[in-house]
């Protein structure tokens, strides 16, 4: 199961009525929307997304029947044991000589504003600014120490570009946390505060 | 020694605005209380800057505070008791304000033209910048990583002493650094009086105890400049100023420092 149907299969199991749902389904041979919609006290609408739902992730199965002509689906339940087993490192940073190997340095007149931390040795927060006048809008992220060491060792606009592994090794950081120093990455340069080679 | 300057003039009336705003009030005072309310309020004004300015002397330890400490004090005496009739009799020792008044007020003036008393930061922006020919801007708000030097805990702290006695920058004593800033002539207030105690958005150089070197050049001074200097060469032209400072400090010739800020021809006010 990938990140986004376990967070679609999360979303309905925190339902009120999900367990009811479920009760219906395992104990019932098969069920429409309709039957479900009416046992359970929901909008038609509300117990069809539902059952699809559920179709879409593999729990249920869905026949076409026919009622005189008019067609409409039956539901039934594949299992009785739903696992959610999430593999967390497909989301994880992709650590890839190629990425580390990128060269950045400040953008020039950015509108990202950083934060230094009491101590004065690394940032702690950076402001990301957009939107202009009353609708300006500033977007602030607290750094981790490692991401605020790297920042504090950011080249500034206008100098030579480093690359990030460059920067990391002058800023003493580890190189297995490249992974949190590229996500702070993407989210600047996505926000157009980095140049980025 | 000729020096090209790369600041803006310095127009700023912000070190005048108490003594200013003072005199306002007191006019005020004088049209709608009469004159003994208003020389009362001036006395009192000049007993407020006397202590301001014996917390500079405390703060800094610069031996040169007492002078327009004095003056301020028994100008605020003479004031009070001198001029109104309804006062009685001024007493005897009013001669003796008088005197003292005028003798600490001269003396204030030749520490005033020798920049005894003046506040360092725009040498130390002039001479940050000397070296800086490359333009193109590049400021960011972050500091700047200035490398590591050898110098001691021993010999960073001893130029502190020396840096705030002669008001080159107010030192902040961090646990395992000392934070210079730099301040200009009419913007030490917030420090003095304790109001100020957060550094970070101002100008400053830091030293830590293992050697390593931060530098950071606030947006408000960096606009000082006329020119859009290279904001990386500026922040690492800083640091190497004050690398050299101590550098030449501990070699036992701080007077050094002091006259190279005195030939850099800056304004006694600015």
């Amino acid at each position: 199961m990938d990140f986004n149907q376990a967070a679609q299969l999360g979303n309905y199991l925190s339902k009120d009525y999900a367990k009811d749902f479920f009760s219906l389904l395992v104990n019932y041979k098969d069920v429409s929307a309709s039957e479900a919609a009416s046992r359970l006290g929901l909008h038609i609408r509300t117990a069809q997304d539902f059952l699809e739902a559920m179709e879409s992730l593999g729990i249920l199965a869905k026949e076409e029947v026919y009622e005189k002509k008019r067609p409409y689906f039956r539901y039934r339940i594949l299992t009785k044991n739903i696992r959610m087993d999430i593999d967390l490192s497909e989301i994880e940073q992709q650590q890839t000589p190629a990425n580390l190997a990128r060269k950045l340095r400040e953008k020039p007149r950015s509108r990202a504003s950083f934060s230094m931390a009491r101590d004065g040795e690394h940032i702690s927060q950076v402001s990301l600014l957009s939107g202009e006048g009353r609708d300006q809008k500033a977007r602030k992220i607290s750094l981790t120490r490692p991401q605020g060491i790297f920042l504090y060792h950011l080249p500034f606009p206008n100098t030579e570009p480093l690359s990030i592994l460059e920067i990391m090794r002058k800023a003493n950081i580890p190189e297995n946390l490249a992974p949190e120093i590229i996500d702070i990455v993407e989210v600047l340069e996505k926000h157009d505060a980095l140049e980025v080679d | 020694m000729f020096s090209i300057h790369k600041l803006r003039a310095d127009h700023s009336i912000i070190g005048l605005i108490p003594a200013l705003v003072s005199l306002f009030i007191t006019a005020l005072i004088g049209i709608f209380f009469g004159r003994e309310a208003a020389l009362t309020f001036l006395a009192i004004v000049f007993w407020g800057f006397s202590a301001y300015t014996f917390t500079g002397l405390w703060r800094t330890r610069n031996p040169h505070f007492i002078a327009p400490a004095l003056y301020l004090l028994f100008g605020g005496l003479m004031i009070f008791f001198k001029s109104p009739a309804s006062r009685g009799n001024p007493p005897p020792l009013v001669s003796l304000f008088i005197l003292l008044t005028v003798a600490f007020l001269f003396w204030t003036i030749y520490l005033s033209l020798t920049k005894k008393v003046k506040w360092r930061g725009r040498e130390i922006l002039e001479m940050a910048a000397a070296p800086v020919e490359e333009t193109g801007d590049g400021f960011t708000n972050r500091p700047l990583p200035g490398g590591k030097t050898n110098f001691s805990k021993q010999q960073i702290l001893e130029f502190a002493e020396f840096a705030s006695r002669n008001l080159i920058a107010i030192p902040f004593m961090g646990d395992n650094k000392v934070v210079f800033i730099p301040v200009m002539m009419g913007r030490e207030f917030g420090y003095m009086l304790g109001l100020k105690r957060d550094y970070l958005d101002d100008t400053w150089v830091s030293f830590d105890f293992d050697g390593n070197v931060s530098v950071n050049i606030s947006h408000s001074d960096y606009m000082k400049y006329q020119e859009a200097l290279s904001f990386d060469q500026l922040c690492a032209s800083m640091g190497d100023l004050f690398i050299e400072f101590i550098d030449t400090h501990q070699r036992g010739e701080g007077m050094r420092i002091i006259s190279r800020m005195d030939n850099m021809r800056v304004g006694i006010f600015s």
